[in-house]
């Protein structure tokens, strides 16, 4: 009986012991590296900036220190007939810019190479600006503590969807820093250009046309029997095509009681003076965006959720958007729409 | 569900109609009188009825098969009649008849090959076969089932279907099937005529169907008679014996994984039957040594110690029980309950004495205070079908026989998991201080059908066989409820005590469906014979009503005697989804009805083909066209995972198709039988509506999309008491999804007017889904049966030795991207490499298992 347990373990090891991993030849047909290309095209930005790169082959084992740079990359932009070659800034090897800026509802046309590359092309057009009002209602102290306050600032926001077409929002709340003593304009990591501060507040709302179903939000609502939905990404229309959509949204601020000390702890601060209802310099923007950036956008958060997720068991793999011909990347176009209050 | 084309329908519904009334009022008014012979065909030794038995009229060439009761009914002119019953591996048997009256003559048959113990098989041809209509369909002998080799020797009847020709499997060793470029929910599994939701155990490696306890088994692949429908690409009919009406007898079996016996015989001789089997395996038994020896340090010490433990298990009942009335008609009640359990416990206990450490000196002295806690946790995870069918067949009139059926099936699934933890304060043998808190979280979700069909066999004319028949069912889904509970009191923070128990989760879905079918197979000429019918239902769903009209339309023209052409035309429609995401059959896996805004399935499907009869070898080339609408396919990265919160946002609602061409060599009689089959298939898919785009709307292949599937099965009894077995697979590697190019994605259209273009993160491009095809996939099984007849001649004692996969192929369960490593000394520091790996999990599995047989 013993010979037959050990006969038996032996057994069971060298099945286990065959049932493993093993490295196989790519048996796949591969097309070969391909250059990436991404810009988006903003009427009001300054300049028009175009990022080139290169693929490489996903089991490519050469030790090479920048293997996604190119060298001798070109890049034409045609704007509504009108071509310009973009320079490649020194600074930043693979961005090209050019003040050639387009216009809402301009087409734009790209096209670019690079040594040992195939030349790609893309194209978009330029998105008209979203028509919106916003109704701002009066500050809710939703929470007091010793500290500080929790305040709920609630808009009534109306769009106005186009009929007929497929259309792309994204909300953002923002805020007037020109005079935030605590903030340098374009230069600190809460900003982006101008003297506008785009704050990383969540913008929220419980409204279903604004519900992704399957993330939190969902969870949220089963166990709380509401929704809240933040609402800072994109969004389709598809629930208010072609109509005047009203919502509730809101956001969080929390205000302290005292001056904060960025140097440490508030405890040796003076109290200050709380004014809830100043909301002067706050605002809302609504950019118009266009099809491929949306999905380039939601294609990207999927793949980053999926790779962090249970990824290839349980989930189906993710093809990230891509509108470039002959190669990989994005050409994508917003248009933003600001209300202040 | 009423659109263009289905309006269209409606015309040729009307028209196929108006047809095949004028030609049956034709058939009919021109015929003479006549006469019905009708009654049973039985196994002689047995009493089992027969399934597929023809039954010809030697002077017309005219004649019938027996249905699923083993139930025929012929008319015929009266006179001197000549009428011969054959019957594959049956002796044929020659009946001479004056017939003046209405004749009612049940048929005993002896098997031609009682002689020897073992596999030389006997089977029958009523699905398929060169004189049939009935094509794209095959029956699979059970006995040649038994002697397939299979992983751990566990026979399985799905895992044959997937060695047929038009037949996919899933991912290695796992009981799906794909049929003709179909889905995995879009196979009908019957067992007795009743609907099965889950057909596997052990997340899909092994099936539910215990071989002992089944007489036939018959895989539809297209041409599907108007009786079946609800679901795309397959009907899997499978059927359970009766028992034996004269003697006792059964078997019981011992293998590595599970054992198993099966009893049949009568209660009453000559009327009344049973047949009742029952599997259970023994993985829980076997993990419990292995759970010792974890252990085997843990309870020395009753105030420290760490226990897991755990195991699982599935078992199986087949019972059935029929009596046969004194006026013919058959009463029959088939059971089936199983269930899948898994369980894991973890138990932690620690105690420790409180000391009070003195900074100065450094000594800790012992308080008497002792500190107790213990924390325990239990998973529980169970899943499995109930179903229940009362049957009851009775001859109306000679030439209409009626089979009318209440069915009740359930699939439930429950999942538990519940902790404690207990802390509390000992000082002076008094307990103080205590902390406790419980919670539990409780997910279950449950299908209940009860169904009722009434299916009418009128044989009015030799040359028409008519089957009619409606059908109700009602349906319940409870999709998934959860149960949470929490309970918690706490000694110093009293206003943390707790209470909660909540329940939240879909409320329960009810749906109607209702059906009618008719079909009419009728022998125009006597080359030309066709099976023209219909199959219509309604399906009612939250207010709204779907409506299907299905047609059914089969062909054979005889070319020569033993060849014939075949072709066929057939509609399907299915009201039910299975969300499912990952390779394995879960048991989270879930059947939701269709919604208002995710509509029913749909096929269409063109078969023709070529089939030859060469005596015990029969032949068969055919090719198919499908087409298939509403079918549904997951979004790009969207995981299911036990709920259907919001299924209907994760799917996108497509179209695909497939075509192929099959090929099957197949031997059913003799010492030698088995079957060669090859298919040449392609199957895609396209999601391009708007909102439920996938890979931009244009088409990628199926994930189960195979180009070649060669497979080969054969059977040898050398002698009475030795066979040898062995199946050969060679097919097309799966698709997957991989992503050739590793670039960068940048951060474009970012928050202000001059956002800059900032690398974000490397990903890998994947130009279309399913764009990577997996190694080609091989791999032979053996096995052997030995018999050795006990020595009073009581029974057979039957060892069984299989090997599979015998030359321990590796062939792929998944592909991943890996990365190795090694030291580079030359640059002093390490160097790592991407490399593409698979992973094996079915290496070579020798098994023996033991059967006795009385």
């Amino acid at each position: 009986m013993k010979r037959l347990f050990i006969a038996l373990a032996v057994l069971a090891s060298a099945i286990s012991l065959s049932s493993c991993e093993e490295i196989i030849e790519f048996n796949g047909k591969y097309d070969g590296e391909k250059l990436v290309l991404f810009s988006c095209a903003n009427p009001d930005a300054s300049v028009f900036t175009v990022s080139l790169s290169r693929s490489r082959f996903f089991l490519d084992d050469s030790q090479d220190e920048r293997p996604y740079d190119i060298t001798g990359g070109k890049v034409t932009l045609t704007v509504d007939g009108k071509t310009v070659n973009l320079t490649e800034d020194s600074r930043m090897p693979g961005t090209f810019r050019t003040d050639l800026v387009p216009k809402v509802g301009s087409r734009v046309l790209l096209n670019a190479t690079a040594d040992g590359l195939a030349p790609v092309s893309a194209e978009t057009v330029v998105p008209a600006r979203v028509r919106f009002t916003v109704v701002p209602e009066e500050p809710k102290v939703v929470d007091d503590s010793e500290w500080g306050i929790r305040v709920e600032r609630h808009f009534r926001i109306t769009i106005h969807d186009e009929a007929d077409e497929r259309n792309y929002y994204r909300f953002s709340v923002v805020k007037d820093g020109t005079d935030d003593p605590y903030f340098t304009p374009g230069k600190d990591d809460e900003t982006q250009g101008g003297s506008m501060l785009y704050i990383p507040t969540y913008l929220m709302t419980n409204d279903v046309a604004f519900m992704r179903s399957g993330d939190f939000d969902a969870v949220v609502d089963v166990i709380e029997g509401e929704s809240v939905y933040f609402i800072s990404g994109l969004y389709d229309d598809s629930f208010f095509n072609g109509r005047d959509y009203t919502f509730d949204a809101w956001i969080e601020d929390y205000i302290w009681k005292y001056e904060p000390s960025y140097g440490g702890g508030h405890e040796s601060e003076e109290p200050r003076e709380i004014d809830l209802y100043d909301i002067s310099g706050w605002g809302i923007e609504v950019d118009s965006v266009s099809e491929d950036l949306y999905r380039y956008q939601s294609s990207r958060d999927d793949y980053r959720n999926y790779d962090a997720g249970l990824g290839s068991i349980f989930g189906e793999p993710v093809s990230i958007h891509n509108n470039i011909r002959g190669g990989i990347g994005c050409l994508g176009a917003l248009t933003p729409s600001l209300v202040m209050f | 569900m009423l659109s263009a084309p289905d309006i269209h329908m409606k015309t040729v519904t009307r028209f196929i109609i108006a047809v095949l009334a004028s030609l049956c009022i034709s058939a009919f008014s021109a015929s003479a009188q006549k006469f019905t012979v009708s009654g049973y065909v039985t196994d002689a030794s047995s009493g089992e009825p027969l399934i597929g038995v023809a039954v010809i009229d030697r002077s017309t060439s005219l004649g019938t098969v027996t249905g699923n009761s083993g139930y025929y009914s012929i008319s015929l002119e009266g006179g001197e009649k000549t009428l011969v019953v054959s019957y594959l591996g049956y002796e044929e048997k020659t009946l001479q008849l004056s017939l003046k009256s209405n004749v009612t003559l049940n048929i005993p048959l002896q098997a031609s090959n009682s002689e020897l113990l073992g596999a030389s098989v006997t089977a029958h041809s009523s699905a398929s076969g060169a004189r049939t209509t009935q094509m794209s369909a095959i029956d699979v002998p059970v006995s040649q089932i038994k002697t397939i080799p299979a992983i751990g020797g566990e026979v399985d009847v799905i895992k044959a279907l997937q060695l047929l020709p038009g037949v996919q499997s899933g991912t290695e060793g796992t009981a799906g099937i794909y049929v003709r470029g179909g889905g995995a929910d879009e196979n009908l599994l019957l067992m007795d005529g009743v609907p099965l939701y889950n057909v596997n155990h052990l997340f899909g490696f092994f099936s539910v169907f215990n071989a002992d306890a089944l007489k036939n088994v018959t895989l539809y692949k297209g041409s599907f008679p108007a009786r079946f429908g609800g679901h795309l690409s397959s009907v899997i009919d499978v059927r359970m014996n009766d028992g034996n009406e004269y003697e006792y007898h059964g078997s019981a079996s011992i293998g590595i994984i599970s054992s198993k016996f099966n009893l049949e015989g009568p209660i009453i001789k000559g009327r009344t039957t049973f047949n009742i089997s029952a599997r259970r395996t023994y993985l829980d038994l076997l993990a419990k040594p292995v759970l010792m020896y974890v252990n085997r340090d843990n309870k020395t010490d009753a105030g420290n110690y760490e226990t897991v433990g755990g195991g699982y298990d599935f078992y199986d009942i087949n019972a059935k029980i029929t009596h046969r009335m004194r006026n013919g008609d058959r009463l029959s009640l088939s059971i089936y309950d199983g269930d899948d359990r898994a369980h894991v416990d973890m138990d932690d206990v620690s105690t420790y004495e409180l000391a009070e450490y003195d900074t100065e000196t450094g000594v800790s002295t012992p308080t008497g205070v002792t500190r107790y806690s213990r924390e325990k946790m239990k998973f529980g995870w169970r899943w499995g079908n109930y179903v229940t069918a009362l049957r009851w067949n009775h001859e109306l009139s000679p030439t209409v026989y009626m089979s009318a059926c209440a069915s009740y099936t359930q699939y439930r699934n429950r999942l538990a998991v519940s902790m404690s933890d207990y802390d509390s304060r000992f000082e002076n043998g008094k307990e103080s201080d205590i902390d406790q808190m419980s919670a539990s979280v409780a997910y279950n979700s449950l299908i209940n059908d009860i169904s009722a069909n009434a299916d009418f066999e009128w044989r009015p004319d030799p040359r028409h066989d008519i089957k009619f028949g409606p059908s109700y069912t009602y349906h319940t889904f409870r999709p998934g409820v959860i149960s949470l509970k929490q309970k918690g009191s706490y000694s110093d923070l009293p206003e943390l005590d707790s209470n909660f128990d909540q329940t939240v989760g879909e409320t329960p879905i009810f749906t109607h469906e209702a059906s009618a079918f008719f079909e009419d197979n009728w022998s125009v000429t006597d080359w030309l014979k066709a099976d023209l019918g219909f199959r219509t239902s309604f399906y009612g769903v939250g207010g709204k009503t779907y409506f299907s009209f299905e047609p059914r339309v089969s062909a054979r023209a005889l070319i020569t005697d033993k060849v014939s052409f075949k072709a066929s035309y057939s509609e399907m429609g299915q009201y039910i989804h299975l969300l499912c995401n990952s390779n394995l059959s879960l048991p989270s896996d879930l059947w939701v009805p269709v919604t208002k805004n995710i509509k029913p399935m749909r096929s269409r499907q063109t078969a023709a083909g070529l089939f030859y009869d060469l005596g015990s070898f029969e032949l068969s080339m055919e090719s198919y066209y499908k087409s298939m609408d509403n079918v549904l396919e997951y979004r790009d990265g969207a995981s299911y995972f036990g709920t259907s919160t919001g299924w209907e946002e994760k799917v996108c609602m497509g179209r695909g198709w497939s075509y192929g061409l099959e090929l099957m060599v197949q031997k059913k009689v003799g010492k030698t039988t088995g079957w060669v089959g090859y298919t040449l298939a392609k199957a895609m898919r396209q999601f391009d509506r708007e909102g439920m785009m996938i890979n931009d709307g244009n088409p990628f292949p199926a994930k189960y999309d195979r180009r070649h599937d060669l497979s080969a099965t054969v059977t040898h009894a050398f002698s009475k008491r030795f066979d040898l077995s062995a199946t050969f697979v060679l097919a097309s590697g799966n698709c997957g999804s991989l992503g050739y190019d590793e670039y960068h994605t940048d951060e474009i259209g970012g928050v202000g007017p001059d956002a800059g273009l900032e690398h974000w993160s490397y990903a890998y491009y994947l130009p279309y889904r399913n764009n990577y095809r997996m190694p080609m996939y091989n791999r032979m099984d053996i096995g052997c049966n030995l018999y050795r007849e006990s020595r009073r001649h009581r029974g057979t004692g039957i060892w069984n030795f299989s090997i599979y996969n015998v030359y321990n192929h590796r062939n792929p369960f998944l592909i991943m991207v890996d990365s190795e490593s090694e030291y580079d000394y030359d640059h002093d520091q390490w160097k790592s490499w991407p490399v593409l790996k698979k992973v094996s999990i079915f290496p070579i599995i020798p098994s023996v298992s033991y059967t006795y047989k009385f």
